[in-house]
């Protein structure tokens, strides 16, 4: 991580705003409270403006160490800020197949009611502004109870209560049930129902299984089967965006499926006027920018400091870092960057900026079971590729983090277990890897490319190396995985195609490197990825006792037995199977105008920096 | 001087029209059936993680006509006529469904529409207007060390791809903005407070979001033209008619302006009108460059997302214009060479 100081003009402007601003206060009868976060506040007397009152800890360096109060400091009032958002997002529904992207979650972030995320350190966080106790989850029912002065601010200033309505609404979006919201729905001919345009979850995933949702004064119950079992259930239920009054404002009848379906497709359509959150949407529009101003109405503790956030859609990479100096932006976390980022910021003054990553979107070599059916083989090849060379080759001195479990990063901070190095994979270990060969009976392993026999003394034929053709990392890769190979006898045939799905399910590879994006909810990826009967299982990995491993995953009691059970399957699909090689972590990038504070990453939820957006501010003078 | 009729030129004009249509039909079938093939759009659905239901990924299909086989997806979306939900049928004046989520294609091309028209508009009247000064000024002065100096920085603007242009243009905006307390925008066609300014502040905001990608658009579109206009100028210059006029005595000023300049137009003024539908389609890169969402930018998203309908309604309006910027150039002639006639 690098940094670089202020410059002297700033500093000049910062002294002389702090100065203006220390000469309007001195208020008296102040209150303090602490956050999640650990950083204390304080709250005028008249219940306006609050200022957070931390030690400074400017930059991005300590975020490695420090994830949850690196880049902190006390803010001054007002102040415009503009952020990034690296790609266009489709939709205002977050619910909805169209609308649902990390790009509408960051662009609506801020407007929502938050029940609970996950922080920059891994750990997942109740919102104890929302809430009035922590949820439960016993005998099958998940028990949230609000605060009382939990309200939507709407759009002409008035306020409605957040209610049971807003969950049931949430729930009829997301059900994937046909009682609850049209699904698209057909007539008997095949045709399509006329007016029926239908939810489109993005997944029904646990909320199919939902049988009713209650209330009972602030508590609102969702209710699971008997004997639900749901290690994750802290996930559930997130933030609530789309408010039912709102709904039945336009004239949508909710409880129809098709008044439901109705008002899933104007919330999809239409910017959010409204706001739960410590912002409400002032401008916006689809695909482009949002701007947001303090929502008035806000009940939360951190009070926002800002004039305005607007986040600015910048899809062309060669754009930020230019409109970063120029000001147009005051910063961004961006799905991807290049070593041509990094070099330019070296060179930026008044930009602090780090790398990170939480394992979200990870690399790796998967092989094809149907086509490298000899798990010594296998073995042998995951072993002589040399993961330490080719990331140094590829990527320079970025060194991303090495992936050494599927499921779970290394800087998961509660269930990582390697399962990579222990059996020598990706070591490049090639005395090894031919004496894995050597003891299967294989011969010729020390003859160059394509001079390896099979134990029945038939040559072994090229492996088939696919990769995403305009993804030069990838392709980089499968040019090293030639020469690490051809240590032990294998010649590598590279299939570069232009579409990485259609190359997925054809037959047409032996190895294929691609990415995986996941986030710390991992009871679902396992059975995505492993299970026998799963359309993601590419390489056709067949395996009964890890089907019923990752089965099981999904009906465990606790998080612990969840990980326990995925960390046993994992030891069978990497050291029995061999059937895939982890790389790395897709690094994120964070940079940030020095003239702000508390914005820092969040590897941990698809929201990145916007995940304290309360807290963001103008640097006060010290 | 005959007296001049209407009529010839009405009919030329409808004949034109009528021409055009198998044109674009031809065209849109052609491009409908690459785009088609191109890939799925629905693809990136059927790898989420988590997985998306089943169902939502069958309504996706049913919504965007994907359950249709390709030819029947063109009818429709040509005619409307068929199982519809009544969302399709250009002939309608009905665009289809997006693959763009909540887009609607005919709001957005027509606002995108509207962002380019701004952006080309002003570089165009800059660019001819320099490539024909230039052009003229190098003809007049052949081979001297104006027409050098302006024959190299032709070239030298034409010979530079649009995107490094764009970028050097980009960095000298803001090394003036940190040095000379200029204010250009090198991101947006405004600011994002725009919709709060009034008056004075809206117009500037305007411009000083017009002056880079401006300059962009009007270096790489003057250089050819002015090379077009110089070689025609010359052609003028020393034609007969030229030297009767001058031996006829009449002013150098009245022999360049009435008879050469007017008659070296011609040749430049099918250039220009095709540059100007050209320009309002095609100024991708620089939209891209300086984050304009017009209709360059709308092109590639539609292209990036597989969204057949959104790129025919760009087609559709690609070629409409690059016809009526023909037919223009055309009636442009008769106005500019009393020798052509519509008849």
């Amino acid at each position: 991580m690098k940094s670089k100081n202020r410059s002297w003009r700033w500093l000049a402007a910062v002294v002389v705003l702090g100065l203006l601003v220390a000469a309007c206060g001195g208020s008296s009868g102040d209150t303090t409270s602490t956050t999640a976060g650990g950083q204390t506040t304080t709250t005028s007397g008249d219940g306006g403006t609050t200022t957070t009152q931390v030690a400074a800890n400017p930059g991005l360096e300590g975020c490695s160490t420090d994830p949850l109060n690196c880049n902190s400091g006390p803010r001054q009032d007002g102040g415009d800020v503009i952020y990034l958002i690296n790609q266009t997002w489709d939709g205002w529904n977050l619910n909805r197949v169209e609308g649902n992207s990390v790009y509408t979650v960051q662009a609506l972030e801020g407007m929502q009611v938050v029940i609970g995320q996950y922080m920059p350190d891994g750990n997942w966080v109740w919102n104890m502004d929302v809430l009035a106790s922590e949820p439960t989850f016993e005998n099958g029912v998940i028990t949230y109870e609000l605060k009382d002065g939990v309200v939507w601010s709407n759009a002409d200033g008035s306020t409605t209560p957040v209610s049971l309505d807003d969950f049931i609404l949430q729930w009829k979006f997301l059900s994937g049930k046909p009682e609850h919201c049209n699904q698209g729905e057909t007539d008997d001919a095949g045709n399509p129902v006329e007016g029926s345009i239908g939810c489109f979850p993005a997944s029904t995933a646990r909320y199919e299984d939902v049988v009713d949702v209650t209330g009972d004064g602030n508590k609102v119950m969702f209710h699971f089967p008997e004997g639900y079992k749901y290690a994750e259930w802290h996930a559930f239920f997130g933030g609530l965006y789309y408010p039912a009054h709102i709904a039945r404002e336009q004239g949508f009848d909710i409880d129809t499926p098709e008044g439901v379906a109705q008002a899933s497709d104007w919330f999809n359509k239409n910017v959010p006027t409204w706001s739960g959150g410590p912002y409400i949407i002032e401008n916006a529009t689809l695909a482009e920018r949002v701007v947001m101003v303090p929502n008035p109405n806000w009940y939360g503790s951190e009070k926002p400091t800002l004039d305005t956030v607007t986040k600015e859609m910048i899809s062309d990479n060669q754009s930020w870092l230019p409109a970063l100096a120029n000001r147009e932006i005051n910063g961004g976390s961006p799905a991807s960057f290049t070593p041509d980022h990094i070099q330019q910021l070296q060179g930026m003054n008044d930009v602090y900026w780090g790398l990170g990553s939480g394992g979200a979107v990870w690399e790796h070599v998967d092989v094809n079971l149907t086509t490298l059916s000899d798990p010594a083989l296998r073995k042998a090849i995951l072993t002589a590729i040399d993961r330490a060379d080719a990331r140094t080759r590829i990527f320079g001195d970025i060194n991303p983090q090495y992936r050494n479990n599927p499921i779970f990063p290394m800087n998961d901070p509660n269930f990582y277990e390697d399962h990579v190095e222990k059996y020598g994979y990706g070591s490049g270990d090639v005395e090894a890897a031919r004496q894995i060969l050597a003891d299967a009976g294989y011969t010729g392993y020390d003859g160059g490319a394509g001079a390896l026999k099979a134990p029945d003394g038939s040559t072994v034929p090229a492996v088939r190396f696919g990769f995403l053709a305009s993804n030069t990392n990838r392709a980089r890769f499968a040019e090293l995985t030639q020469s690490y190979l051809a240590e032990i006898g294998i010649q590598v045939e590279l299939v570069a195609a232009e579409n990485l799905g259609a190359l997925l399910v054809s037959p047409d590879w032996d190895l294929v490197i691609f990415g995986w994006s996941g986030s710390p909810l991992f009871t679902s990826s396992a059975n995505q990825f492993y299970n026998s009967a799963s359309g993601s299982n590419f390489g056709h990995l067949s395996n009964e006792q890890v089907d019923e491993l990752v089965q099981a995953v999904l009906e465990a009691e606790t998080l612990e037995e969840a990980a326990d059970l995925v960390n046993q399957a994992m030891a069978i699909v990497l050291g029995e199977e061999a059937y895939t090689l982890p790389l790395w972590d897709t690094m994120n990038l964070t940079f940030v105008g020095t003239e702000l504070v508390n914005i820092r990453d969040n590897h941990f939820d698809s929201t990145r920096a916007y995940y304290n957006l309360a807290q963001w501010g103008l640097a006060a003078a010290n | 001087m005959p007296a001049f009729s209407i009529a010839p030129v009405l009919v030329y004009v409808l004949r034109r029209l009528v021409t055009t249509i198998p044109v674009l039909i031809a065209a849109t079938f052609f491009t409908f059936i690459l785009v088609d093939m191109a890939g799925d759009p629905l693809l990136e659905l059927r790898f989420a993680t988590p997985p998306v239901p089943d169902a939502t990924i069958k309504a996706r299909e049913e919504f965007l006509y994907l359950d249709r086989p390709t030819l029947e997806r063109y009818w429709l979306w040509l005619t409307g006529i068929g199982d519809t939900r009544g969302d399709i049928g250009i002939l309608q004046g009905k665009w289809g469904p997006s693959t763009q989520g909540a887009m609607d294609i005919g709001q957005e091309i027509s606002e995108r529409f509207m962002i380019t028209l701004r952006l080309v508009g002003a570089a165009t009247v800059f660019s001819l207007s320099l490539a024909v000064i230039t052009g003229v000024i190098s003809a007049v002065k052949q081979y001297s060390v104006v027409d050098n100096v302006l024959t190299f920085f032709g070239f030298l603007a034409l010979a530079m791809p649009v995107f490094w242009l764009a970028a050097l243009i980009k960095e000298a905006g803001i090394w003036a903005n940190q040095n000379l307390g200029t204010n250009f925008a090198t991101i947006g066609a405004t600011s994002p407070l725009y919709y709060r300014m009034e008056g004075w502040d809206k117009f500037m905001d305007v411009v000083l979001h017009l002056v880079l990608p401006t300059l962009t658009l009007m270096l790489t579109g003057y250089a050819a033209i002015s090379r077009y206009q110089r070689a025609s100028m010359l052609e003028v210059l020393n034609s007969d008619y030229i030297r009767l006029a001058r031996a006829k005595g009449l002013p150098n000023r009245v022999v360049m302006r009435r008879h050469a300049l007017r008659t070296a137009l011609i040749p430049v003024v099918t250039l220009a009108a095709l540059t100007v539908s050209g320009a309002l389609t095609g100024a991708v890169i620089t939209e891209t460059v300086f984050r304009w969402r017009g209709l360059g930018t709308f092109l590639t998203q539609a292209i990036a997302e597989y969204d057949a309908f959104a790129v025919m309604a760009f087609l559709v309006l690609a070629g409409v214009l690059v016809v009526l910027a023909n037919l223009v150039a055309d009636l442009l002639y008769g106005v500019l060479d009393p020798r052509i006639r519509y008849d």
